[in-house]
């Protein structure tokens, strides 16, 4: 319990520290916290349950479109509609789950690609949901308390959202469940053995990457304003991946902030433009080729040295 | 009369061709430390899995503590059954105590959002799995630390976290199989310690079956063995009783050790036919850590059939990959024909002529017969006529083959299996032929069929080298043989010499009152 009262304390420090920061760097955080919920979602399900989504993209466009027709369409105010959203991601995870259940790889890469293309159909054909094709507009929110929301509002949300997801998927990993999704990655049978059933482990990790994703995509529908067919495609769920690759397969909380931190919010940041690609390629190739364990392993590796710690 | 904790009754189980097993049965009483031997192939790690669920399609009756019994993997834990692998199968992200907590995931509760949140309920169940984890541990004197991770772990280390992660289900049974691989033999006298000490938990209600090839082992430590071969139970009863059993003693050297009434006409016995063709000279080789084989020296002259006799787990298998290059020798020299070939990769290994049939029958399932035969060609440079002529002087010699011709991998039975398995290699027309326990599995009349081939091959100057368990099928064609045990070779004579029915059967089963062999 206290630990969790350090990380909200935590978290809110650094939301608060938002609003006082310049306002495109103020931008830039916000989608940067994005980034580290959606790449922490991939990482859940990848570095810990041991299964390679392409979907990521889907889930946010779930999320982004889902909470703006549950606020526009249906005047939901946002307190039900974010909770909404998330619970529907979580059946559509688990749903996803129990479809992709007997396939790895490769083969359940490709699945996971599959609802890409579905959500795609939808944000282009789906009629009034989806704004004829070009997508749907955040209404005027009236906070209590605060007033109408702002852009500056939202990326402090951003950011405590993100804080927040890091100090609960690191509890995650620490715990019966996240034990129970490393076995389930390294040997099933085994994880078996104790009791374990895959098919219901499975579908959860689908799930609570789901409902990750889904508030990921929330987040970043009232951050940019609007939803957009084009900001869900393969591409998005591959640069997530990417991210995640990069940021490290240990101690996956951190590696889901230094992977976005170097892949995204660095060459924004600093405005390298064209070459933001080839720091891209280059991380992702430096990773798989030199640093299999990502910038965690390496920081590890670092520290060890300086402390002496036998790895 | 107590009822048993686990029956399995006339248990039947088939993989695509092969029978695995054929009307299994087993009595496992409450308390009891009860050993399950055999030979290779005889069906153990099957028997093994029907009874935790993981080979499916079984036939036949199971009954466990009391109740009938259809296993489902992730309901054992609760039902008290668990179980070791073979390749301890432990989780290498997790620490040693992570790993053995993962074994009370069967009686905690928390999810994830209690855990993600740190809930009281979820961090009265970490603690509650960590005590419990620490305990088992100490208990079964687990001396490194907790936290230590598990590449820092020694094999033995590896296993007691493994066996700790059992226990933690509170098991009323517990399945191992094959505890002791890979250990030193002072660990395996920690080993027995332990399993003895197993017994006594729940009231000496625990009950352990154990599967191991080190068979001394099994007879020293258990109170109740049952024997298998070819997929069912040949003897049941006291280690001293299924130890001479003559069916037990037949399964593992073959027809009591005596020469097979001949299918072939005798080998002329230790003719010296030719050159030298392949030395080993002080050879080492092992597997990561463990080294199998100490020092192994051997020689083949040209036209020789030799055999290498040993028990299982005695190196036959590792000492035939050496030689073909699967494995490479960490000390010591394998020469073929004047040249040390240790270190070459086997694609130069196999164009120098050393074909290895491997145990296991290298069949590819989803080709066809002629397809498999015709994959073995590749790299030859073959014309079309020659592929023809090698295909057809095949069939020729296996006729069962060729009225399979288009049949796939998958449909063939077990001896068809191993006849399509050397048919692949000698369609390359190997110099020296290595057969690695060729008759594991098959049906009497299938090991003469094998018999004979290896005849023909004889008769026609091949050089053969053949490494079995069961002596009686490779006598009337061997000229020399020499013996094997614990990675070390012997012996070396006349194989009659060398086949002496006790003195194999101690070997193989260890002696009357039977001392724990190093291995």
């Amino acid at each position: 319990m206290r630990r969790l009262i350090i990380g909200l304390a935590i978290a809110l420090l650094l939301a608060v520290a938002t609003l006082f920061v310049g306002g495109y760097l103020r931008f830039l955080l916000g989608q940067l916290a994005v980034a580290v919920i959606a790449v922490a979602s991939l990482s859940l399900l990848g570095n810990m349950a041991g299964m390679i989504s392409l979907a990521s993209a889907a889930f946010m466009g779930f999320g982004g479109y889902g909470a703006l027709i549950l606020l526009t369409m249906m005047g939901m105010p946002l307190v039900f509609a974010i909770p909404l959203t998330l619970a529907a991601g979580w059946v559509v995870g688990w749903g996803m789950g129990l479809v992709a259940i007997r396939l790895h790889g490769i083969s359940l890469a490709i699945v996971t690609f599959g609802f890409i293309q579905i959500f795609q159909v939808f944000a282009k054909q789906g009629g009034e949901l989806s704004g004829d094709g070009y997508g749907l507009v955040v209404p005027d929110i009236v906070v209590p308390g605060l007033g109408h929301m702002t852009q500056d509002h939202v990326a402090a949300a951003c950011v405590f959202a993100a804080a927040m997801t890091v100090v609960l998927t690191a509890n995650l990993t620490k715990s019966r469940i996240g034990r129970t999704w490393l076995a389930i990655k390294e040997n099933p049978i085994a994880a078996q053995m104790q009791g374990v059933n895959l098919l219901m482990v499975r579908s959860m990790a689908f799930a609570t990457a789901g409902a990750m994703a889904a508030l990921a995509g929330i987040l970043q529908a009232l951050l940019l304003g609007i939803t957009n067919p084009n900001l869900y495609t393969i591409d998005t769920s591959i640069s997530h991946l990417a991210m995640m690759v990069v940021g490290g397969s240990t101690g996956m909380s951190l590696g889901a902030v230094l992977g976005p931190a170097l892949l995204f919010f660095l060459p924004e940041y600093f405005d390298l433009g064209a070459y933001h690609e080839v720091l891209f390629g280059g991380a992702l190739l430096i990773t798989l080729v030199i640093a299999p364990t990502g910038l965690v392993g390496v920081w590890e590796r670092l520290a060890a040295l300086v402390t002496g710690r036998k790895q | 009369m107590t009822e048993p904790l686990l029956t399995l009754r006339d248990i039947s189980l088939n993989y695509g061709g092969v029978r695995a097993l054929t009307g299994l049965n087993l009595t496992v009483q409450p308390g009891s430390l009860h050993g399950l031997v055999g030979p290779n192939g005889a069906g153990k790690t099957t028997a093994m899995n029907v009874i935790s669920g993981l080979a499916t399609r079984s036939q036949g009756e199971m009954r466990f503590l009391g109740k009938p019994f259809r296993p489902i993997p992730h309901h054992l834990a609760r039902q008290g059954l668990a179980r070791t692998f073979q390749a301890a199968a432990i989780i290498e992200e997790l620490s040693a105590l992570e790993n053995v907590q993962l074994g009370g995931y069967s009686w905690t509760k928390a999810g994830i959002i209690a855990s993600a949140l740190k809930l009281p309920s979820a961090l009265r169940d970490e603690k509650n799995l960590r005590e419990r984890a620490l305990t088992i541990l100490a208990e079964i004197g687990f001396s490194a630390s907790p936290d230590a991770r598990m590449a820092e772990l020694s094999a033995w280390q590896r296993r007691q976290v493994e066996i700790a992660r059992a226990l933690m289900t509170n098991p009323r049974l517990v399945l191992f199989d094959e505890p002791a691989a890979g250990l030193s033999s002072g660990e395996v006298a920690s080993l027995k310690a332990m399993l003895l000490s197993l017994r006594e938990r729940n009231a000496g209600q625990t009950s352990i079956l154990l599967i191991e090839h080190n068979v001394p082992f099994v007879f020293s430590l258990c109170d109740t063995v049952t024997a298998m071969a070819l997929g069912r139970d040949i003897a049941h009863g006291t280690p001293s009783e299924v130890r001479h059993h003559p069916d037990v003693i037949s399964s593992y050297l073959g027809g009591g050790g005596q020469a097979r009434r001949s299918a072939v006409a005798p080998a002329p016995v230790g003719r010296s036919v030719g050159k030298v063709v392949l030395e080993l000279d002080a050879v080492a080789s092992g597997y990561g850590a463990t080294t199998v084989l100490h020092g192994v020296s051997l020689v083949i002259q040209a036209g020789e059939t030799v055999a290498l006799f040993g028990p299982n787990g005695a190196g036959k298998s590792t000492l035939l990959n050496t030689i073909a290059g699967e494995r490479v020798a960490s000390s010591g020299r394998v020469v073929w024909h004047g040249a040390a070939i240790n270190g070459e990769p086997v694609q130069r290994i196999v164009e120098r002529g050393i074909g290895l049939v491997p145990q296991g029958r290298a069949v590819i399932e989803r080709q066809s017969v002629e397809s498999n035969l015709l994959i073995s060609t590749m790299g030859l440079s073959l014309n079309k006529h020659d592929r023809q002529q090698r295909l057809d002087e095949i069939y020729a010699q296996f006729p069962s083959l060729a009225l399979r011709r288009q049949s796939l991998g998958a449909s063939l039975s077990g001896g068809e299996r191993q006849m399509l398995a050397i048919a692949k290699v000698l369609i390359r027309r190997p110099l020296l032929l290595l057969l690695d326990e060729p008759s594991i599995g098959l049906a009497p009349a299938v090991i003469e069929e094998v018999q004979r081939i290896v005849a023909t091959l004889q008769g026609r100057g091949m050089t053969v080298l053949i490494a079995e368990q069961a002596v009686d099928w490779v006598l009337p064609v061997a000229t020399r043989a020499y013996a094997i045990a614990a990675g070390r070779i012997v012996a070396e004579g006349a194989p009659h010499d060398l086949a002496d029915v006790d003195a194999l059967a101690d070997r193989y089963l260890g002696g009357a009152a039977a001392p724990i062999s190093s291995r």
